[in-house]
Parts: C-alpha cells; structure tokens; sequence
C-alpha cells in the first residue's frame, strides 16, 4: 500500500513536472514586463532611423506585447490606426518615469494635434501591465514596456489587426503627458502580424480632401464676426439719440 | 546642468502671454462691472465711493496691457507652439483662433471708445452701454479661449458643461453657411446706412 501511494506521488509529480516543462519554452519566449528590452525578447523589431526610436513587439494569442525605447528622458508614445488628419482618432499611449515611478495612460487623439486619456472620455484604461525604466548620463533612454489586448473592444481604442497600419511613434525630452514632440516624430506604415514596415515620413496623410474650402469658408466666418462687431459698433454709435 | 528644451521654452512663452492676457482683460472686465454698479448704486460709501472712482481707469489700463498681450499671444501661439501646418489642420485651433480675433476685436473697440470719450463716456448711457457691452463680448470670447486651449494642452474645461447646454461645440470648425454671412454682412451695411440716414435726417449738417 505504501509503495503505491509513494508510486502515485511520483506519478502525479512527474506529470506536473512534464506539463511545466512542455509549457516553459512558450513562456520563455514571451517578453517580460521588466522596463528592460534584452537582444531577441521581441519576435519583431522597427527602429525609426530618423528619430533613433525603436519599437519591438510580440503578438501572442490575443495579446500584443510592446517594448519602446527612445534616446531621451522624457515622454514616449506609441499610436496607431488614425483615422482622420495627422493623429485624428488615433489610439494613443503615453509614458514617462518621474523619480522611478512610471506614469503611463491609454490615450484617444480626440482631435488631429491633441488627445485625452481613454477614461475621462468615457473609455477605459486597457493597459494590462507595463513597466519602464531611464537611463542617464550623455546617451539618455527612456525604455517602456506594455501588454494590451489586440481588440479591447473599447470605443476609444483601435484593434491591431493583420495587414499595414498607420503607426505614429513620438518621444519629448519632457515628462508629461501633453509637450509637443517638434521633430522627434514619425509615421510608419506596419504590419504587427506580418512584421514589415516602411517609413511614410512626418505626417500620416495629406490635408483631409476639401480642407481647404474649409479653411476657406472658416475665415468668411471670423471676418463676418469681425465686421459684426466693428459694423454693429458703429452703427449704434452712429444712431442719433432721441431728442426729449 | 540640464539644458531646457527648445520645445518647452517656447510653450511657456505661449503660456505667459496667455496668461497675461487672461489676468489683465479679467480686472478690465471686472472693472467695468463695478463701475456700472457704482453708476446705478446710490451708495455714499467712502469706500465704495473710491472703489468705483479707480474702477474707471483700472479698466482702461487693464484692457490697453491687455490687448498687447493678447496681441503677443496670438503672435506666440503661431510662433511657439506647433508647427503652423499643423495648427491650420486642428478645428479646435481656428475655432480658438477665431476667438481670439474676435477677442481682440471687442477690446481694440473698448479701448477707441475709452480714447476718443474719456472718461465722460459714463455720463452717456449710450456710449456707457455700448462699452459694457464691448466688454461683455470680450469676456466671453476670452473664457471660451480658455476652454479650448485647456483642450488643446489635453484636459478638459469647466466650461464643458455650460458650452454643452448651450449647445456649443468647440471641438466642430466654426463655419457659416454662405447664406448666413451673407445675410449677417447685409445687416450690417443696413444698419450702418439706417444709422447714416437717421442722422442726416435729424441733422444735414452731419454729413
């Protein structure tokens, strides 16, 4: 009896023994959330040679891993899939370290030259878990790590989906949410799951087709104000008061 | 030493002549409320009595630094912040734009109408409301700046709520139909010619 039960313990440790083992080359290729990207923890790799910027990334069942390293000590954004002029509509995330702390959000570009966090929109934060660390001294980086569902089903988030995607990558010497990048932008057109990509420059797309009747028709509008106001004046001035 | 970057200066330079702006057409505005009090109030306060007395040429001064800063706003905003190809693609920037001329337009008025009467225009109810008004419109126009730049720098303005019941939209072009401009301008020229008619009625002198 005894030998059985010692004979079913070494049965039921070996098969716990073997399923880890099966299990762990999988989970040794999956990037670790650390703030630190080690040579090959990624399955793909763009450097963005204009602005020395790299993004790495590994899909992996319904998840996407992203590692971003940026030679300043400042903010790093990741954004992909706008959907009107410049980042219009863009799903966005932004990250800092300030004192060692992390300050990471899931944003919306709720305009072509701004963006707000998912949650004060209504949305969600759907950064599952993210890491980052700086470097100092005369070559500055600012490295950070994050996992997010491909599809996170909100409204303010776009999915990464197979076939070329328009990916905007920043960085800014500052730590904050909103400074302006200046030059330290580009847009790449990329494909996450293939893991192709080419540089499509400065900005996404040309001006959205009719901005410029647009533009046209928004500054009738301010000199119609302008008259309104000037006119209007002058003519309540002009207006002779009543004689009692 | 860490060198600033070029980037964040010149954002604050933005920033501080905004700022500015804000601060000074705000006392102005203020300014001219308390002197309006101080016109209907009977009041022989000593106190309210001087309150009313410096609220005329605060108004003044305040609304002439504030129209330079102002100026050096719109100035600073096309020149340190984002690029101009970018800042002409952002609905939310012209309408912010937009505003701020209108802005500027109310208060370039207030300060002619302030220099030409002197301070004798208080003694004029219609001058007197035409100024208040002039200030009115200013105010506004400055507060709904403030609510689109407070998007711009990516937060949301207090104001979201107010502009929403009214039913404005900050974030949409601000546009009018050709129709409307059209009929807009024709009632200024009406008016204006109204205004000349009227008066060259009462006196042909005038002309």
């Amino acid at each position: 009896m005894k030998h059985k039960v010692a004979r079913l313990l070494w049965l039921s440790l070996l098969l716990v023994g073997l399923r880890g083992a099966a299990s762990a080359p999988a989970q040794a290729q999956l990037p670790s959330i650390d703030g630190q990207i080690a040579e090959s923890e990624y399955a793909n790799r763009y450097l963005a040679e204009a602005i020395g910027m790299e993004l790495h990334w590994t899909i992996e069942g319904e998840y996407i891993y992203i590692g971003l390293r940026a030679p300043a000590q400042g903010w790093v954004a990741v954004g992909w899939s706008p959907t009107g002029a410049i980042k219009d509509g863009a799903d966005i995330v932004i990250g800092y370290l300030r004192g060692g702390e992390l300050f990471f959000q899931d944003y919306f570009a709720n305009t072509s030259v701004s963006h707000l966090n998912d949650v004060s929109l209504g949305g969600r934060d759907d950064l599952l878990e993210s890491s980052g660390s700086e470097a100092t001294g005369p070559q500055p980086q600012t490295t950070i790590e994050f996992r997010r569902r491909l599809d996170t089903g909100d409204k303010f988030d776009r999915p990464v989906v197979p076939g070329a995607q328009t990916v905007l990558l920043a960085y800014s010497p500052n730590d904050d949410f909103v400074t302006y990048h200046g030059e330290k932008r580009t847009v790449v057109k990329l494909d996450f799951f293939a893991g192709s990509a080419q540089e499509a420059g400065l900005f996404a797309r040309s001006r959205a087709l009719g901005f410029d009747q647009l533009l046209q028709a928004w500054l009738w509008t301010v000199l119609t104000g302008v008259v309104m106001i000037i006119g209007l004046s002058a003519a309540y001035l002009l207006w002779p008061v009543k004689k009692l | 030493m860490q060198v600033p970057a070029p980037e964040a200066e010149r954002i604050a330079w933005h920033t501080i002549t905004a700022e500015l702006s804000v601060g000074m057409l705000t006392l102005a505005f203020v300014s001219v409320i308390i002197k309006l009090l101080g016109v209907w109030s009977k009041s022989d306060h000593p106190l309210w009595r001087s309150l009313t007395w410096m609220a005329e040429p605060t108004a003044y001064l305040a609304a002439v630094g504030g129209l330079l800063s102002l100026s050096a706003g719109v100035f600073t905003g096309f020149t340190y912040t984002w690029p101009v190809e970018v800042l002409l693609t952002s609905s939310v920037v012209l309408n912010k734009i937009a505003l701020s001329v209108f802005a500027l337009t109310f208060w370039l008025i207030f300060v002619l109408v302030r220099s030409f009467y002197g301070g004798r225009l208080w003694e004029q109810a219609k001058v007197r409301r035409l100024y208040v008004t002039l200030s009115v419109g200013g105010f506004l126009s400055l507060a709904l700046i403030g609510s689109t730049g407070g998007h711009l720098a990516g937060k949301r303005s207090a104001l979201d709520i107010v502009l929403h019941h009214l039913g404005i939209n900050t974030h949409a072009l601000f546009i009018l139909s050709e129709t409307a401009i059209w009929s807009l301008l024709a009632v200024v020229v009406i008016s204006l010619a109204v205004a000349l008619g009227l008066r060259w009625r009462r006196d042909p002198r005038c002309s």
